[in-house]
């Protein structure tokens, strides 16, 4: 398993150590930014019909999942009439014992791949590498972070956190690269570079944004082309589908891609849309001679049917990062999972449980921006929350906090207690604000209170008590009648 | 349990009992949506989605050139006569195997052309020496299928007689659309592909400008694994 | 009508004089209010930190404080108050179907202090003064999750002398979340100043909003900011309801 990555540091430790680090931070905060904006642009355009194309994709993606059994069946079935050869993993090592397989009975030892979050959650390129096997990232952003060998800080453009200069040093240094740093020219040697990689190689691998049910189809979304030349000139061909990508026919297509795109980046298409269905047919001279589609659950069938079974329609588009008040600052890299943000919290937890993710779940305001955002309307606060339930429930919570939160019920639930708490409080910390009327830096020592001292300024309790101006202020008035 | 070697129903299986299904459904009928978004192209009459189609693919950095049916040889060709693209030199074509190419004389016209120093029209029987031509060529002729004025995208699918490359491999992509077939969304498109009897192509690319990367710092780079420029022509 | 006032607890701990204004605008305007003696606290802090078991006792007291007969309508002071009880006392109440119930009841009667003065009562120029610029903080809860945009600022637009400057994403969260500034500092602190630096930028004198834990963050971080040279000019914060209740 590896969704999760950095795991022996906690939360904190990523996002204080990703704070000082200004390039990375201002960088995901331009991307946010321009995303928003295009997207925000594009929305407004298509007035009234955005809302309905949300609801109606969310009304065939909600179909789907409630009859998941059925169109994994026909996707599979129709996949394998179109002469594909279907591997069924039920896990994430059951999908890496196929690939490995496939190369063993090719004795192939080289590939090509283009971005699939599928193989980076079983972490297909580690076990290949480990067995000899050259596999090769070719988006570009992919292909910086394999070269430097980092993990992604965006979803949609995950090698943000590089500069142009660190870029080119990257490529001096392990690719003989001897240009400038403007992009443009190492874009144009990746492009001249991972050519002869696309001819050469035995093996293409890539994943799979739509599966379509009625026709056994696989779709790749890309603006690069890299997906296409994966899927154009090795001879074999793998496809990484998590069963939580099919929809049921053709038309739905048409919905997904008018969501998508403009969700992502904020663009109306991307520049390439690729359906693919079966090998090369007969009589054409490129296209994959053989292609095997890995059709992978690995957990997710547990949020069918579940408190989470909303999140089994996201689509992967990355809007709510691009949203996020949270996701701003602490970037990809913040949340120690390769699925971040506000999705990958939902997405996170509910694949791989709470023993391992620190405070992730807690690591949002509840603002609500990414529920408001979704394409396909998934209540993604409300779920984030949800965990945090279900972590309290489960007792995988913080024990320290468990009396504080205790406390405060008891406070909240009895005026007598809260009137107490009001008459014993306020001259405490008027001594610890040394008579001013809030509490400064200096009081960051003291527990609970630190965590927002450390920031911010925290006024101090009133001396004169709402409820108590009330009484006199309704007492006055009956007077006065 | 072993590793891999699964069945269809080892991944069923756990999906049916979580849904509480105890056998996997034989049929599920679609429901009556709900929702009929409505779009930009709604009303919109055959020509003036042809312009839109034109616009649509101008904002995505496509030039557009439109003309008469008679024209489209003259057309093409007066695009490959400029060589390669900002240096001028001399530059090899790779065009699609097109009845309506060879009626409207394409072939001939490119050859024609002084800056043009090859063409290489698709040929099944020739196998890999397609893909080899593409490979170095400036410029990449199809025919498509179909465009969407919505996005200004071309529908390309692939058959012996235009492969993957030739909208792929080239510097330049020439798409040859004719404007009776230009539909307003990407759902006209996938409806008539539903409706068709038989087998889908293997692939149905649909393409929508360069291809292009902002990557590195969000720099828009156009050319990065596919064509570097895109141009289509529209002939009505 | 009898309204049933729910101030927050935040105005009854910390700021008094907002539920002050609040109590005078709302009386110009003819309306009778009450203070439930027994309301405390909506208690939403448990359920986002994922305490839902433990918010039901002081959910139930809100409930019983409010759902009364003597009372036509609630009004609330700040958004997320009142959020709670529309959006997350159905999930404390989940095994409780009498309060549920009541809650469902009770929720149909709930109003937004903004909203209640320009949707119930009619009133978009409650007669104020104002001599200064302002800026407003959408805040999320009454912004995005009760779907008040329009009257707090219809109502700022009617008070004389009032200067309003609109800032930058001005329905972005603060970063208060609850619980969550007092978890995550690191992260809270870093979108706060974000949202001071929006503010600052506009050149406004006051930013005032309709939810009264985000004036406790926004107004802690002006404070640090000022305080340690990042700010070199007072902001003063306030809730709505002293901007509505001033008269120059």
């Amino acid at each position: 398993m590896s969704i999760l990555y950095n795991t022996d540091e906690t939360l904190r430790e990523r996002v204080t150590e990703g704070l000082k680090d200004e390039f990375k931070h201002n960088a995901i905060r331009t991307a946010q930014e321009v995303f928003y904006t295009k997207r925000g642009e594009l929305v407004k355009e298509m007035g009234i019909g955005w809302q309905q194309l949300r609801m109606h994709a969310t009304e065939v993606r909600n179909h789907v999942t409630d009859n998941l059994d059925y169109y994994v069946k026909q996707f599979a079935e129709n996949a394998e009439a179109n002469g594909c050869i279907m591997h069924y993993a039920p896990t994430g090592d059951d999908a890496l014992w196929e690939v490995l397989d496939i190369f063993e009975k090719h004795g192939a030892s080289y590939a090509v791949k283009s971005k699939s979050m599928m193989t980076e959650e079983v972490g297909l390129n580690e076990v290949l590498e480990e067995t000899g096997i050259t596999i090769i990232e070719t988006d570009c952003a992919e292909n910086i972070l394999q070269t430097a060998g980092s993990k992604p800080s965006h979803i949609v453009v995950p090698a943000l956190h590089f500069d142009r200069e660190a870029i080119m040093k990257i490529y001096k240094e392990k690719r003989g690269y001897d240009g400038s740093s403007v992009p443009e020219e190492i874009t144009h040697f990746l492009r001249k570079i991972l050519r002869k990689e696309f001819m050469d190689a035995e093996v293409g691998i890539r994943g799979c944004n739509f599966a379509v049910a009625s026709t056994g189809s696989v779709t790749l979304v890309t603006n690069e082309g890299n997906g296409r030349m994966v899927d154009s000139f090795p001879k074999v061909q793998i496809v990484f589908v998590g069963i939580d990508r099919i929809v049921p026919d053709l038309e739905s297509l048409d919905t997904m891609l008018a969501l998508l795109p403009r969700s992502a980046v904020g663009a109306k298409m991307t520049a390439y849309f690729s359906l693919d269905s079966g090998p090369r047919g007969a009589g054409e001279v490129d296209g994959p001679e053989e292609v095997h589609i890995v059709l992978m659950d690995n957990g997710r069938h547990t949020l069918a049917n579940s408190e989470f079974s909303d999140m089994l329609r996201c689509m992967r588009c990355g809007a709510c990062l691009n949203i996020c008040p949270v996701y701003r600052h602490i970037t990809g890299h913040g949340y120690g999972s390769i699925y971040p943000g506000p999705m990958g919290i939902v997405l996170t937890a509910g694949l791989v449980g709470y023993d391992d993710i620190d405070s992730m779940a807690f690591a949002c305001s509840l603002c609500g921006a990414c529920t408001e955002h979704c394409p396909v309307s998934i209540p993604i606060h409300d779920l984030i929350r949800q965990h945090r339930i279900n972590i309290v429930e489960q007792g995988k919570n913080h024990a320290i906090e468990v009396p504080i939160f205790k406390a405060l019920a008891l406070m909240w639930s009895n005026v007598d207690v809260y009137n107490y708490a009001m008459k014993m409080g306020t001259p405490v910390m008027k001594k610890l604000a040394h008579g001013e009327d809030a509490l400064a830096k200096d009081s960051a020592w003291i527990p609970v209170v630190k965590g927002w001292t450390s920031t911010r300024d925290f006024d101090c309790l009133s001396e004169t008590r709402f409820r108590t101006w009330f009484k006199e202020h309704k007492k006055q008035q009956g007077g006065g009648k | 349990m072993a590793l891999g070697n699964k069945s269809l129903s080892d991944l069923l299986n756990p999906i049916s009992k979580q849904l509480e299904h105890d056998v996997v459904a034989e049929h599920v009928d679609l429901p009556e949506w709900e929702f009929v978004p409505w779009r930009v192209t709604d009303g919109k009459s055959a020509a003036e989605l042809v312009d839109m189609f034109a616009s649509e693919a101008e904002k995505i950095r496509v030039q557009v050139k439109r003309c008469k049916r008679d024209e489209l040889a003259a057309c093409v060709a007066s695009i490959v006569g400029e060589g390669v693209p900002e240096t001028g030199e001399a530059c090899t074509v790779v065009c699609a195997s097109d009845e309506r190419f060879a009626t409207a004389g394409l072939y001939d016209a490119l050859a024609a052309e002084e800056k043009v120093s090859d063409v290489t029209v698709w040929d099944e029987a020739k196998g890999q020496a397609n893909v080899d031509a593409a490979y170095v060529a400036t410029y990449g002729v199809t025919y498509a299928s179909a465009g969407i004025a919505e996005t200004g995208t071309v529908v390309q699918p692939t058959s012996p007689a235009c492969g993957r490359a030739v909208s792929l491999l080239p510097l330049v992509h020439i798409a040859v659309v004719d404007a009776a077939t230009i539909e307003p969304t990407m759902l006209t498109v996938m409806k008539a592909y539903a409706d068709a009897d038989g087998k889908l192509p293997s692939q149905i690319c649909f393409i929508s400008g360069p291809s292009a990367t902002a990557d590195i710092e969000l720099v828009r780079v156009e050319g990065v694994h596919g064509p570097m420029y895109v141009r289509y022509v529209v002939v009505e | 009508m009898k309204i049933a006032f729910f101030p927050g607890c935040m105005v009854d701990m910390i700021y008094p004089e907002i539920g002050i204004a609040a109590v005078n605008v709302l009386e110009r305007l003819g309306c009778d209010l009450e203070l439930p003696e027994k309301q405390v606290c909506c208690a939403q802090g448990l359920i986002n930190s994922g305490y839902v078991k433990e918010m039901v006792p002081a959910a139930k007291m809100i409930i019983d404080a409010y759902d009364s007969p003597e009372y036509d309508v609630i009004v609330s002071l700040t958004g997320s108050c009142m959020n709670a009880i529309i959006n997350d006392y159905p999930i404390v109440f989940a095994d409780e179907p009498e309060y549920l119930k009541r809650t469902e009841e009770l929720a149909k009667r709930c109003y937004e202090f903004t909203d209640y003065i320009v949707n119930q009562l009619g009133v978009t120029d409650v007669g104020a003064t104002f001599n200064d610029t302002v800026t407003y903080h959408k805040s999320c809860h009454v912004t995005r999750l009760l779907g008040i945009s329009e009257p707090p600022l219809q109502l700022l637009y009617n008070v004389r002398g009032l200067e309003y400057r609109e800032m930058e994403h001005a329905d972005r969260c603060c970063g208060f979340g609850g619980t969550f500034s007092f978890k995550q500092p690191e992260i809270a602190g870093e979108v706060v100043y974000e949202k001071c630096r929006t503010i600052i930028e506009t050149g406004a004198n006051v930013v005032c909003g309709a939810d009264v834990p985000c004036l406790l963050n926004i107004k802690g971080a002006l404070g640090r900011m000022r305080s340690d040279g990042r700010l070199d000019r007072d902001i003063r914060v306030m809730h709505i309801a002293q901007i509505l209740d001033s008269r120059g």
